[in-house]
């Protein structure tokens, strides 16, 4: 029997060499009638959307008009939309939220109790009692 | 103390070069150590399997951190300055491990040894939940809303010169 290699297939990490940011689409909905929408529309107005957007190179904004509430919807690589609702926000608040969520992986919001997440092998290994030579084990 | 450098790597607007006041300042050149003076860690280089297996404990805001290539790091606060996709320089480093060898230096190991590089991968927050505070004579709790921020780091590069 030959000897057979073990097969190591690489995991895929965003962001260990190429880095794609994780949010690709915004949707961007207003109305041009109701009174929630002013600061969406002042924020569309006056150019402020068209810096975002011109900054997020990666990030495809979408913007539609609607009846209703104004909305934004962020469109994430692990095919998960987030709604935010932005009824009554100004123009700046809403910037807030466009910077916040389009940062954001669209995994859900998780506490890691560590400081550091890793899925390598230790580097030092794991101590076992069964592994070292037998003269060298503990006696009782 | 904060000693890491933030560059605009993998970002998409050319020349954004943030530094948050790294040990020796960004501006001040490091002064070349003579090579006598200079560590030598060849046995670390042999053991490292080139550089797969190395681990380091970098300080950020004087906090330790054992990382080795692939790691994320969950900080619980908002990186300044810094945005999804930056680099950041990782040069506040007291230990570099192999399988079989350790350099510790307690003040801060020579940038010139070792590169240490990190992505902004995530700006986030922590799940939603409430903080109860009671006041004296006061019968009822007040609550407070809490959804602290978080940073993600990727370990990029983790190698020795």
């Amino acid at each position: 029997m030959p000897v057979k290699a073990i097969a190591k297939s690489s995991i895929a990490r965003n962001g260990v060499g190429a880095y794609v940011v994780p949010c690709h689409k915004i949707s961007v909905q207003y109305c041009n009638w109701g009174g929630s929408s002013t600061g969406l529309r002042e924020l569309l107005k006056n150019g402020q959307l068209d810096n975002i957007a011109s900054k997020k190179k990666g990030i495809f904004f979408d913007i539609f008009k609607r009846t209703g509430h104004p909305k934004l919807t962020f469109h994430y690589n692990n095919d998960k939309a987030q709604e935010v609702e932005v009824a009554n926000l100004n123009a700046k608040e809403i910037e807030q939220k466009i910077q916040e969520y389009s940062q954001r992986s669209g995994a859900p919001l998780f506490k890691h109790n560590h400081k550091v997440l890793s899925i390598n092998d230790s580097i030092r290994g794991i101590w076992s009692p069964m592994h070292t030579p037998k003269s060298h084990r503990h006696q009782i | 103390m904060f000693r890491s450098r933030i560059t605009a790597a993998a970002r998409f607007s050319p020349a954004r070069a943030l530094a948050t006041a790294t040990n020796s300042g960004s501006s001040a050149p490091i002064a070349a150590v003579p090579n006598a003076l200079k560590a030598d860690l060849t046995s670390l280089k042999l053991n490292s399997n080139g550089s797969k297996d190395l681990y380091a404990v970098f300080r950020l805001h004087n906090m330790p951190y054992l990382v080795t290539k692939g790691d994320k790091v969950y900080l619980p606060f908002k990186l300044k300055n810094a945005e999804v996709g930056d680099s950041v320089v990782l040069n506040d480093v007291t230990t570099i491990g192999s399988p079989d060898f350790t350099y510790n230096k307690e003040e801060g190991i020579s940038e010139e040894l070792y590169e240490l590089k990190a992505s902004v991968v995530e700006i986030t927050r922590e799940p939603y939940y409430e903080v109860y505070r009671k006041k004296q004579r006061c019968r009822r709790l007040k609550t407070f809303p809490v959804e602290p921020f978080q940073t993600v780091l990727m370990i990029n590069e983790l190698k020795l010169n």
